[in-house]
C-alpha cells in the first residue's frame, strides 16, 4: 500500500464517523501474530469503538514477513485461546506460525476439509461449545476471513490485505464483523471457566489482560490461556545451521589455544 | 522501583526474558503487584504470571559470568535479565552493566524473599 492508498482509508474514515491511525507500534493486542521477538507494527488502523459491535482494524507488518490484515473485535467473556485455521490458504503458516498438533481437534462430519481447529489440551470441550455445527456452516460460507482466532475477551479476524483495503473492500470488515460477530458472540457470553480458573482470578495481571468491563471476574485457567507453537521445519534448519556454526567456532577456538601451547 | 500505585517492583521495560534458548522479548517488563509476579512483553501482553508463593529464584552455574536470574512461576523456568540492556543503551560497558545487574538482582531477590517467594543460592 501506499501513500494514495492509506489517504483513501483515511477519507473512508471520515466519513464512516471512524478513527484513523496511520501507524501503531506495539499495539497491545494479544494473539499468535503478536507472539514473536520482533515488534509488529499496525498501518492504517481504522478505530471503530463507537460502533456495535466496536472493533479495529489493521494492516499488520512484521519484518521480513507479509502484511496480513487483522479485525480485532471484543468478547463479553474471556475464552480459552482458540484458532481456527483454514485448511486451505490459511495465513499463519506464511507469518511463520506453526501449532502444534496435538493441539487439533477433529470436527464433525467434512468441516474438516475446510478447516482445522486447535484449543489448549483439557479444553477440546469448551471448543466444541463454541464451534457448533451452525458456527462452523457459517465460517465456511465467509469469504475472505482465512484464520480466525479467540484469546482472552478478543476474537482476531486474519484475512489477506486485499481482501479488506482494496479500493471496492473497505467496507468489507464491517460486513465480516456484523456477519460473525452476533453468531459468535451468542455462543462465548455464558462461557465460564471458574473450576479451572481457581487461584488465577485473583492474579492482577491476568484480570489486567481482559478489556471487556466485567470480563475480569471470569479469567481462564492457566492452561487454557494459551496456545502452544511448534518450530516449523525452516526454524529448525535455522537452528542447525547456528547450532553447527557455534559448534565450528568453538573448535577453531580450542584448535588455536591448542596449537599455541604445543608451537 | 515502587509507584504510587503500589505496585512492589517494576523493572522497566528493558528487561530480557527467554525460556531455554529462546529469548521471548529484550524489551520486556518484570513487575511484581498485589502478591503476583507477571513477565510482560513490550506491548504490555502477558508472557506469565504467579502468586509469589509459586515463585522460586535461583542462580544459574555460570551466574559469575553473567548475572542471571533463574525465575520459576508454578515450575516453568524463565531466564531473566533485569536491566542489562538499559545499562548498556545508557553507555556503560559490558562489565559495568552487570555490576549493576547484580546490584538490581540483591534488590529484586530481597524483595522477593520478603514477600514470600522462594530463594535459592541467592
Amino acid at each position: 500500500m501506499n501513500r494514495a492508498d492509506s489517504e483513501r482509508v483515511a477519507v473512508y474514515c471520515r466519513s464512516e464517523g471512524y478513527e484513523y491511525r496511520s501507524v501503531w507500534e506495539n499495539p497491545p493486542l494479544s494473539g499468535v501474530l503478536f507472539l514473536a521477538r520482533a515488534p509488529v507494527r499496525l498501518c492504517d488502523v481504522v478505530d471503530a469503538g463507537d460502533e456495535e459491535p466496536p472493533f479495529l482494524v489493521g494492516r499488520a507488518r512484521r519484518r521480513g514477513r507479509r502484511d496480513v490484515a487483522v479485525i480485532v473485535v471484543p468478547l463479553r467473556r474471556p475464552v480459552p485461546n482458540m484458532i481456527l485455521a483454514g485448511t486451505r490458504g490459511s495465513i499463519l503458516p506464511s507469518l511463520g506460525i506453526a501449532l502444534r498438533e496435538d493441539q487439533r481437534l477433529r470436527l464433525e462430519g467434512d468441516f474438516n476439509s475446510h478447516f482445522s481447529l486447535y484449543c489448549p489440551r483439557e479444553y477440546e470441550q469448551d471448543a466444541l461449545y463454541v464451534f457448533t455445527p451452525d458456527v462452523m456452516a457459517l465460517m465456511i460460507d465467509t469469504v475472505g476471513v482465512r484464520d480466525v482466532e479467540f484469546v482472552d475477551d478478543r476474537l482476531l479476524l486474519y484475512a489477506p490485505v486485499e481482501a479488506i483495503y482494496r479500493v471496492d473492500a473497505l467496507g468489507n470488515a464491517k460486513r465480516l464483523v456484523d456477519l460473525l460477530h452476533a453468531k459468535l458472540d451468542r455462543q462465548t457470553r455464558l462461557y465460564s471457566d471458574l473450576e479451572r480458573a481457581g487461584a488465577a482470578r485473583k492474579d492482577p495481571f491476568r484480570r489486567a489482560q481482559l478489556t471487556t468491563q466485567g470480563a475480569g471476574d471470569f479469567v481462564v485457567g492457566n492452561r487454557g490461556r494459551r496456545i502452544r507453537l511448534r518450530t516449523t521445519a525452516l526454524q529448525k534448519i535455522g537452528i542447525g545451521v547456528a547450532a553447527l556454526g557455534a559448534v565450528a567456532a568453538g573448535s577453531y577456538w580450542l584448535w588455536m589455544v591448542f596449537s599455541s601451547f604445543i608451537s | 522501583m515502587t509507584n504510587e500505585s503500589g505496585t512492589a517492583f517494576d523493572s522497566g521495560d528493558a528487561a530480557t526474558i527467554a525460556t531455554g534458548m529462546k529469548v521471548i522479548t529484550k524489551l520486556g517488563r518484570v513487575v511484581i503487584d498485589d502478591g503476583h509476579l507477571g513477565l510482560l512483553r513490550e506491548n504490555g501482553d502477558l508472557i506469565d504470571s504467579a502468586p509469589l508463593s509459586a515463585v522460586t529464584l535461583k542462580k544459574g552455574l555460570t551466574y559469575a559470568l553473567v548475572p542471571t536470574l533463574h525465575v520459576l512461576l508454578s515450575g516453568k523456568k524463565y531466564l531473566v535479565n533485569l536491566s542489562y540492556e538499559a545499562h548498556i543503551n545508557a553507555g556503560l560497558g559490558d562489565a559495568e552493566a552487570k555490576e549493576a545487574q547484580r546490584d538490581e538482582n540483591t534488590a529484586f531477590v530481597e524483595l522477593v524473599r520478603r514477600l514470600g517467594g522462594e530463594v535459592k543460592g541467592l
